[in-house]
């Protein structure tokens, strides 16, 4: 897996919850673990102090006036932001839970938890924000680096993909041997592809990435 | 058997206009000397009398009266011959005359005085006034009736003249206003008004004078103390014939029993709501529980934080100092939610009276054996008729009781060993026994020191408060509330409530 950069922040604990108490006693504890918080007693709190680069995981109460904890559940979902959330519901919200969960909500804790699940619970959400973000930044970095292959370089690394030698590839396009092979060191190169696997690999996700992107 | 003149009874024309007028006339004719001798009998006269003409000429008058009057007709006569002094004599009255057959019957008796040259003379003329005598009669019947009804009526009512002043009052009327009817006679039936309501009433009845037709409408009026006498006003105008006002009718429904019933039914239906309000327990626990929830879950989570800081030595003393604050904070607020809940439970004017448990508890049924009938379950009613009282507050009687109910049908949905849930109420020693017998699965030896304590619950949405409240009532009245197997398997909950004494009725 991918090393953060360094600049990058470090992952959060975004808790919104209209109880103002119980918000700051979670925070405690989970600072009490080194986990970094931060606090908003609302929704739209939420919505106007978030930036979708800062990872994290939402620890949202699914009873708040004004905004539920669902409806902030749908906006984010609209807006595109990609967060972990884990749901905290009280007695008697279990359908209430059940419709987040159903709607993508990562996991949700019941009222009245004890503080180990929570931590639990919400380390494993960040690993997993942690692990979505970093698929994500790969991603963005191979299409970055397809982005500066050209035209014939590209054409050889699909022919490749589909398992031609080089010997093929070269009469496939009418080239010699030999500028196929520089043309292969060339994608290896700016593709930083350790082996054909590992170039391959990447071609089928950037395949699926650009025919998701085209929906 | 003397015969009777028939219509065809052959008789000379009569010689002239007298003698016509005589035999046409439909009034009966009599035609006496001064002395009262008899010297023309008309056919009609023989038609009313039943005697024929040649039967009575030449006999004294009086015949034709009834027995008592006849000694005083000579002396009447005697008297005028004397006196000249004309009792009767162009005046006519109403005498009373005797038939042949010895019935005696009302007639209307004009005399006249005539010269011929037979003599001097009566005559005089009878008109049969049974009929008219009769329908008078029962004109009278009927005005003695009408007041009999109006005098006798159980409604208030007042007379007016067309001014509005009263010019007759009923019994009724007298006993609203406390009164004898002297005391109104005269008065302007606006001055018995309200002060508040007179003018409105004054122009409702000016109107009704004006457009006709009938008003109906409650208006206060003051009573002879000054007391306000709530009544519902209906008046009518009466008319004579031509359609002149002759005066305003008032009647006056007392409307006081029907408010202090209202009040009444008000009352307890405020009551029920409240009752209903705490009947919905598991609904109001729920949002307790939420509101207990928050300071509880803040208080662990602090504690876990701290203990978790203190452990990695991460938390300086200060730190730890603000932690132990905010729990102390939080801590008073689950202590405050819990008085606030208190609170709820107590009537807002908490109201210490004379209770009679069975009425109680025939209230606080209404609101649960649907639920009981619904769920296939019988309820029997055991209750004493005579209980003595109890002191307290009915409400919160009424919600262990009802607690007290639920439980017992909670228990029964789990668990049926019996299908009855029997109530009953007894006088036990110096207390009032309230007792409520389930047929569930009773209660478990090892939870059996548990029941009652808060938030202790063996039901999945149960709250476990339910009973806890019920001991803090039930201690609050100085009572007891215990619970036992029963014969059937199931539970039976005993509430005592103390008899209330003399002096604690009387506070
Ligand atoms: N009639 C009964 N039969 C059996 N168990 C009972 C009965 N009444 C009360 N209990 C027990 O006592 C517990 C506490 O009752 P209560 O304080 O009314 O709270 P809740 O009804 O919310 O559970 C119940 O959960 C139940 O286990
Ligand atoms: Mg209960």
């Amino acid at each position: 897996m991918n090393e953060q950069a360094p600049d990058l922040p470090s992952a959060t604990v975004f808790i919104v919850d209209d109880e103002s108490a119980v918000a700051d006693s979670i925070a405690l504890l989970l600072r009490s673990v080194g986990i970094q918080t931060r606090v908003f007693s609302s929704a739209a709190a939420f919505l106007e102090g978030y930036q979708p680069d800062q990872p994290g995981c939402l620890l949202l109460d699914v009873r708040m006036p004004r905004m539920s904890g669902l409806e902030l559940q749908k906006e984010i979902t609209s807006r595109g932001w990609s967060l972990p959330i884990i749901f905290i519901t009280g007695h008697g919200d279990v359908p209430m839970a059940v419709e987040a969960m159903r709607a993508g909500a990562t996991d949700f804790l019941q009222k009245p938890f004890n503080d180990n699940e929570l931590i639990r619970r919400v380390q494993h959400a960040l690993e997993q924000d942690a692990h979505d973000r970093a698929e994500q930044t790969q991603r963005r970095s191979m299409l970055e680096q397809y982005g500066t292959l050209t035209a014939r370089e590209r054409e050889v690394a699909w022919m490749l993909h589909e398992g031609l030698a080089n010997k093929a590839i070269a009469l496939d396009l009418s080239l010699s041997e030999r500028t196929v092979e520089q043309h292969r060191a060339q994608i290896m190169r700016k593709m930083q592809a350790r082996s054909l696997a590992a170039l391959v690999q990447m071609l089928i996700t950037i395949r699926q990435t650009l025919s998701a992107n085209q929906h | 058997m003397v015969p009777t003149p028939a219509a065809h009874d052959p008789r000379p024309v009569a010689p002239d206009r007298f003698e016509a007028l005589l035999e046409a006339a439909v009034d009966a004719i009599v035609l006496i000397t001064r002395e009262g001798i008899i010297t023309r009998f008309s056919r009609s006269a023989e038609k009313l009398f039943g005697y024929r003409e040649d039967e009575v000429i030449g006999q004294n008058v009086n015949m034709l009266m009834p027995p008592h009057e006849r000694a005083h007709h000579d002396g009447y006569l005697r008297n005028y011959r004397e006196t000249g002094e004309k009792k009767i004599i162009g005046i006519g009255r109403e005498v009373m005359a005797r038939h042949r057959d010895g019935n005696t019957f009302p007639i209307e008796l004009a005399v006249g005085e005539f010269e011929s040259q037979d003599g001097q003379g009566f005559v005089g003329i009878l008109r049969d006034i049974t009929r008219r005598k009769a329908q008078e009669a029962q004109l009278t019947q009927q005005a003695e009736e009408l007041r009999l009804v109006f005098s006798n009526a159980p409604m208030a009512f007042a007379v007016t003249d067309p001014e509005g002043r009263v010019i007759n009052v009923n019994a009724a009327c007298c006993t609203l206003f406390g009164g004898v009817s002297d005391d109104f006679l005269q008065r302007p039936i606006s001055t018995l008004m309200h002060e508040e309501d007179r003018e409105d009433g004054a122009r409702a009845l000016k109107s009704l004078l004006a457009v006709g037709g009938s008003v109906r409408r409650p208006l206060r009026f003051v009573d002879r103390t000054g007391d306000t006498i709530h009544t519902q006003m209906y008046a009518a105008v009466g008319r004579d014939n031509d359609g002149t006002p002759r005066m305003l009718i008032v009647a006056l429904m007392d409307r006081g029993p029907l408010i202090r019933a209202t009040r009444e039914a008000e009352d307890l239906r405020n009551r029920l709501t409240h009752v209903g309000r705490l009947g919905t327990l598991g609904e109001m626990v729920s949002g307790i529980a939420h509101e207990l929830g928050q300071p509880l879950s803040a208080i662990v989570n602090y504690a876990h934080a701290s203990r978790r800081m203190l452990d990695n030595d991460s938390i300086s003393g200060d730190e730890l100092k603000e932690v132990l604050q905010k729990i102390a904070a939080q801590g008073e607020r689950a202590g405050q939610v819990i008085r606030g809940l208190r609170a709820l439970l107590r009537r807002r004017d908490e109201s210490r009276e004379a209770l009679d448990c069975s009425a109680l508890v025939r209230e606080v049924i209404q609101l649960c054996e649907h639920d009981i009938r619904q769920a296939g379950f019988e309820l029997m009613l055991d209750l004493a008729p005579d209980l003595p009282p109890v002191h307290g507050d009915a409400i919160q009687i009424q919600q262990v009781v009802l607690n007290l109910l639920r439980n017992a049908l909670d228990a029964m949905r789990e668990e049926t060993r019996d299908d009855r849930i029997i109530v009953t109420t007894r006088a036990v020693d110096r207390d009032v026994l309230v007792a409520v017998a389930d047929g569930g699965p009773g209660i478990d030896e090892q939870q059996g020191d548990r029941i009652g304590e808060p938030f202790f619950t063996t039901k999945e949405e149960g709250l476990g408060l339910g009973l806890s409240i019920c001991h803090s009532i039930v201690s609050a009245h100085e009572g007891s509330l215990r619970f036992e197997r029963n014969s059937r398997g199931g539970t039976t909950f005993r509430l005592r409530l103390p008899r209330a004494t003399e002096r604690s009725t009387h506070e």
